[in-house]
């Protein structure tokens, strides 16, 4: 169906700093040799699970915690509480030298629950159900002047990050220290937080995180089954292995909060917005923060906005924790859709009417290459279809900004000509650890095959947390000085001893030049060498030379078939075109925007999480039915790096997942003709779509103020 | 409201409903086929004359051939492949993920067969020849596929990367040059949730001898100029 059908390979090259380099770890994770956190195994170590309420809210009525102490293998019963407040919240933990042992004891426990009433969703508070409120302000007059209003309301389900790693940590007390191989984002977050359960202080506490399995988010904190595990290990002395089962992982680490968002606006014939006012609830089960949405996103102008009116809803569930770009694909999920209402109701193509409404001059580039790659000359008027597959269209856009924080990367220059680039910080799976020896590699001027990583240590140089995208941003400025320095250090060596002004030299390719003429290999220079060097380089989270300039945007466009006598939705094709300022390893990079599009469009498809509305029990708490997009769900992907001169690393983790749900919601309401407001896109949600009407189109020519409600 | 006997999720286990490792436990019989091996090596078995041999819940010795290594262990008779691989073995290639054959993280290959290795017993898998990804290939000595999933980017955290290489050996194994369709339904058990699948696509058809998907056609999309 599309025209072009061009290979990302193509397109980016060129694009990146390390175009041709291949993961550093990937063999190691392609043959297993990779120990995860999880992978910590010994045979002496105790095993620690938590005690948890089953419902949405219920009181504990009794347990037989000398039963459990009985069963041969339980070392420890801690109850800590009598209640709980949702579908796996804590009242204690149980400690046993077995897996066994500890199911066992679990069972010997025989806690007993009185259920209690509980709400269940955030349709249980009157102020969900209630029709949008008042506009006020400029936005109130700036919709009274616009030829028609528009209202609708919009949805998103709670999403779980299931990383496949779940969240926990082993711990090895060792005398006055410890080693804790945990499955974090932030080695040195673990650090700070471990030392007060575990009573012991935070220099003699040594994080190990080389390998984790995802995080997403949700691996900030070291969450109770931390807590629990440093309380255990104190007790006991001894090495204790605390780990998430799959279902608590999808009950108690975290989720994107639901939304749901009412919107009012004001916009003329030829698609103008004047002005709107937009409710935001945030679905944020026991928490009491953190269900906001990024919406108005800022890329559209949309006029006098009276949005300052979002109010987080307690229910009885687990609460939400930063997932990939918190806020921003909800957000853009009911902006990118309601922007294709109008442009509908306007008789406007969707792209026209976004770059009139976005001033960003990147993204207005990225528009006509996404609508070159994916056909969009091809695009059936949205409703002109019949028949039982219907092909649409969408487009959606993102944004993300140019956090950083302090870094710090050592570079070793073994007298063997080996470089070992050292960083505390961690690699989640985004390519941290190949972007640090490719920056050092590339900066020095020899293959990367000279370069080892050594990363995920808390006894390594200090770096962020990966977490707002800024880990790389902030550790590429460090790689770069770091580089810097070793070679300035080499090339002054070899000047001083040849008599060559240290200026006039360069490395290229692993050799020492003065103009053209070659002076000495670089394994030939670093023996000279007596031993290693170290040199440190350091950003301090100002933009200083190595910096650079760029920003993190970004259009995707989708093509959908959808069934409608189905109701499912199949996305055949995703557009992405990220910038990230300079990328620096082209395959982990375009791997981040695949993976951000496949979360996307799984989010779009498939994940919800269910509670029962009775009991408040989360009905879907595995992967056999909390469904996540898989092998034969993918579309076709071509990320394309959108490189446009821009010299800094920036963002790229997060933006990317922020528009592919949109683009799949436009798309589908471009197949069928009827807007699905409501995510995920299940078959009887198109089903009910396509049993309404198709939304009427206002006659350009008219000059009455009509009303259409939608 | 009185104490809640059925849950809604787990078919009242607490009511006299049964968990699946619950079940191992109770049960506790092995498949025929190797019964008469594990009477030999189980001790602590009591043998019925008129039935299947019982085991446990004593632990029982077990002896399991991994990547061509015999090794022997006294486990519980529940124990799962997966748990004495990782536990008892020191072979954590295979991982726990879902602990209930949802996502494939922990695929081996027994007797050739890709099997989701936490819904095996140990005992079940006495004496056949057990492949995980560690027997496929090592960093010094690696599979062609091996090298075609780091070559491809075929993975970013590298979860569930183990379990993929492995389902996608027992695929090239039985089906040398697999059609697009053909490794997609090979991987339909394998979530990866970095989502790599694309380029697991290509290092499976390139591992295979086919060009990767989507061969280069045009060239300039970019906006931007050459780095």
């Amino acid at each position: 169906m599309s025209g072009s059908n061009p290979d990302h390979r193509t397109i980016n090259a060129g694009q990146s700093l390390a175009d041709d380099a291949t993961r550093l770890d990937g063999l190691a994770k392609a043959t297993g040799a990779a120990r995860y956190s999880r992978d910590h195994l010994r045979e002496d170590m105790q095993w620690v699970r938590l005690i948890r309420c089953p419902w949405g809210k219920a009181t504990l009525e009794s347990l037989d915690r000398d039963a459990a102490l009985a069963v041969p293998g339980v070392t420890e019963v801690v109850i800590s509480g009598d209640a709980g407040d949702y579908d796996g919240d804590s009242i204690g933990y149980l400690v046993a030298e077995s897996r066994r042992a500890l199911e066992r004891g679990l069972d010997a426990l025989d806690a007993r629950w009185a259920r209690a009433e509980c709400k269940t969703s955030i349709f249980d508070d009157a102020r969900v159900r209630a029709p949008i409120g008042e506009t006020e302000g400029d936005a109130a007059d700036a919709i009274e002047a616009s030829d028609f209003t528009f209202e609708a309301t919009y949805s998103t389900p709670v999403q779980t990050h299931s990383s496949l790693e779940t969240h926990g940590m082993m711990i090895e007390p060792d005398g006055e220290g410890a080693t804790v191989h945990a499955s974090t984002q932030g080695t040195f977050l673990v650090a700070d937080q471990i030392g007060r359960f575990l009573g012991k202080r935070r220099s003699r506490i040594v994080v190990d995180c080389e390998y984790i399995g995802g995080g997403f988010g949700s691996k900030f904190q070291i969450g109770k089954e931390g807590a629990a595990a440093g309380l255990a290990a104190k007790r006991s002395g001894g090495p204790v292995y605390s780990f998430c089962d799959r279902r608590e992982e999808h009950l108690d680490t975290g989720n994107r909060p639901s939304l749901l968002c009412k919107v009012k606006l004001g916009h003329d014939a030829d698609g103008t917005i004047r002005g709107a006012r937009i409710e935001t609830f945030g679905g944020t089960g026991v928490s009491r923060r953190g269900g906001g949405a990024r919406i108005p996103s800022g890329r559209f102008d949309l006029g006098e906005i009276d949005g300052r009116n979002h109010q987080d809803v307690q229910f009885n569930a687990g609460g939400p924790r930063a997932m990939r770009a918190p806020g921003c694909p909800q957000g853009a999920f009911v902006e990118e859709l309601m922007l294709d209402e109008i442009a509908h109701r306007c008789g406007i193509d969707p792209l026209a009417l976004r770059r009139r409404l976005d001033d960003s001059e990147r993204r207005g580039a990225m528009y006509d290459v996404a609508a070159r790659l994916i056909g969009w000359s091809e695009r059936p008027d949205t409703g002109s279809q019949d028949g039982p597959m219907r092909t649409g269209y969408g487009i959606a856009t993102c944004d993300w900004g140019k956090g950083r924080a302090p870094a710090k990367i050592e570079v070793v220059v073994h007298p063997d000509g080996h470089l070992e680039v050292r960083t505390g910080t961690q690699d989640v799976g985004t390519g941290q650890r190949t972007a640090m020896g490719a920056v050092v590699a590339e900066r020095i001027g020899v293959p990367l095959a000279n370069v080892s990583v050594a990363i995920g240590n808390s006894r390594l140089p200090s770096g962020p947390a990966s977490g707002g995208s800024v880990c790389t941003p902030s550790t590429a400025p460090a790689a770069m000085a770091a580089a810097d320095l070793a070679r300035d250090r080499i090339l002054a060596d070899v000047a001083e001893r040849d008599g060559l002004d240290p200026t006039t030299l360069r490395i290229d390719d692993g050799v020492v030049k003065s103009g053209d003429r070659s002076i000495v290999r670089w394994e030939d220079a670093c023996k000279r060498l007596a031993e290693p060097i170290s040199v440190m380089g350091e950003f301090d989270g100002r933009p200083n030379a190595y910096w650079g300039d760029g920003s993190s945007e970004g259009v995707q466009a989708a093509r959908v078939e959808v069934d409608c006598e189905t109701g499912q939705v199949f996305v055949r094709e995703v557009v992405a075109i990220q910038s990230c300022g300079l990328p620096l390893v082209r395959k982990p990079a375009e791997s981040q925007i695949i993976g951000g599009v496949i979360q996307g469009a799984s989010y779009a498809l498939f994940e919800e999480q269910i509670l029962d509305p009775a009991t408040g029990a989360v009905l879907n708490a595995n992967f056999e039915n909390y469904k996540v997009l898989g092998a034969k769900d993918c579309p076709k992907i071509i990320p394309v790096l959108w490189r446009d001169g821009q010299t800094g690393a920036r963002a790229l983790g997060e933006p990317p997942v922020i528009p592919t749900a949109a683009a799949i919601a436009n798309a589908v309401f471009n197949a069928i003709g009827r807007p699905v407001r409501d995510l995920p896109l299940r078959p009887d949600r198109v089903l009910a779509a396509l049993a309404e009407p198709v939304p009427e189109r206002i006659a350009t020519a008219t000059t009455t103020k009509t009303e259409v409600r939608a | 409201m009185p104490p809640e006997k059925n849950h809604p999720r787990d078919g009242g286990r607490k009511d006299g409903g049964v968990s699946r490792r619950r079940f191992f436990q109770t049960v506790g019989v092995t498949a025929a086929g190797t019964a008469a091996e594990l009477q030999q090596a189980n001790a602590d078995a009591a043998v019925r004359d008129d039935g299947p041999k019982i085991l446990g819940p004593n632990p029982v010795r077990t002896r399991l051939n991994v990547n061509g290594r015999p090794t022997e262990f006294v486990a519980e008779p529940a124990t799962t492949l997966l748990e004495a691989l990782r536990e008892r073995c020191d072979v954590t290639g295979p991982k726990e993920v879902c602990d209930r054959a949802a996502c494939g993280g922990c695929t081996v290959l027994v007797d050739g067969e890709p099997i989701a290795s936490c819904m095996m017993l140990a005992l079940d898998a006495t004496d056949r020849p057990i492949t995980t990804v560690e027997g496929i290939g090592s960093v010094e000595n690696p599979d062609p596929l091996q090298t075609a999933m780091a070559e491809f980017d075929a993975m970013q955290c590298g979860f569930c990367t183990p379990g993929v290489v492995t389902a996608t050996r027992a695929l090239l194994d039985r089906n040398p040059k697999p059609s697009l369709p053909e490794i997609r339904s090979a991987l339909a058990g394998n979530l990866c949730r970095c989502g790599t699948y694309p380029n697991i696509f290509n290092a499976v058809l390139v591992a295979s001898g086919q060009p990767p998907v989507d061969e280069p056609t045009d060239r300039g999309a970019n906006g931007g100029e050459r780095a």
